[in-house]
């Protein structure tokens, strides 16, 4: 059985997560101290945080450490690695999302529709024929919801996969309404869905490897931050080395 | 910087940093600063193709294609000579 956590990450967040990052390793902290945006730092902190809670929950509180496949996925470093279990983690604006699960391939994917663009910005020449064909029927708001959901679940197969866009986008096909995509490319068939997140409008999907499995178990998170005034009063005392 | 260079800048000032420039330069870590995430590499991969009529084909888009404006022109250079 897979669990997918997801953790909505207010913009009033933003200033308690880089003042006094929740359990951030020295990598964590370098890492975001390269990126140039306030919230993709934030982002960054809370998806690892989200991580090790999760992997902690399920395996174990340890000193999670982690490292990228030359595809650039996400794994737990080689020494921690001695189990089956998978992982996959996703963050787009206002939103991180974990998925989890013991004995299958899962990826995990999530988009905030305010972040996509015009209809016509939207990147549909990655989707297979049908995908394409049934986009062309739709236009304004439900052709954005309808590439959302075919963006998210062709990109959380790839992330299953573990290859991301190296394979071919093209070769998913997304049957959505029996939660299934077929790997041409392999064949191998995958089960997948895709969630809006009430009052923020997020999408999210999560695809697991082999057919007619069961649809993971969804927890939502709260980042455990300090309310409006700890925040002024953390902002106070620190050193403000990732703030912008 | 190459024309090549400058036309990407150009699209990435415009188009993914909403005309903020934030001093890129060839060698900016793009994905490093959170600048390019995988829908943004697919949509330069099309401007690549309407814009520079060369076509990206989805084996090369790979994080170390597209780590810098540097490493994008030099993919984009290969293809054309390819």
């Amino acid at each position: 059985m897979a669990d997918l956590y997801q953790c909505l990450v207010a913009p009033q967040s933003m200033h308690a997560m880089l003042a006094r990052p929740l359990g951030a390793t020295i990598d964590d902290i370098a890492r975001a101290r390269r990126m140039r945006r306030s919230m993709d730092r934030t982002l960054h902190l809370s998806s690892r945080w989200l991580l090790r809670e999760v992997l902690s929950a399920h395996l174990g509180s340890k000193e999670w450490s982690f490292e990228r496949t030359p595809r650039g996925k996400l794994r737990l470093a080689m020494e921690r690695n001695t189990s089956d279990i998978d992982f996959s983690l996703s963050h787009t604006r206002g939103l991180v999302v974990v998925g989890i699960d013991v004995d299958r391939k899962i990826g995990v994917d999530a988009e905030d529709p305010r972040t996509c663009g015009s209809c016509e910005a939207l990147p549909s020449h990655v989707f297979a024929p049908p995908q394409r064909q049934s986009l062309e029927s739709l236009s304004g708001s439900a052709h954005r919801d309808a590439f959302l959901r075919f963006w998210t679940l062709t990109e959380a197969v790839l992330k299953a996969k573990g290859t991301g866009f190296a394979t071919d986008p093209r070769r998913i096909r997304i049957d959505s309404e029996r939660n299934m995509a077929l790997d041409e490319s392999t064949g191998k068939s995958w089960s997948c869905w895709t969630w809006t997140v009430e009052n923020t409008g997020h999408v999210l999907a999560c695809a697991l490897e082999g057919a007619d499995v069961s649809p993971p178990h969804i927890h939502r998170v709260r980042l455990p931050l300090p309310n409006a005034g700890e925040t002024l009063r953390a902002n106070r005392t620190t050193d403000g080395l990732l703030l912008d | 910087m190459t024309e090549v260079e400058l036309e990407l800048k150009r699209y990435i000032v415009q188009e993914v940093l909403e005309g903020d420039d934030q001093g890129l330069t060839t060698d900016t870590p793009l994905l490093e600063w959170g600048v390019l995430n995988s829908m943004e590499m697919q949509r330069l991969t099309r401007f690549i193709s309407d814009r520079i009529s060369v076509e990206v084909p989805f084996e090369e888009v790979v994080p170390e294609n597209f780590m810098t404006i540097g490493s994008i022109a030099a993919l984009v250079e290969r293809l054309r000579s390819g």
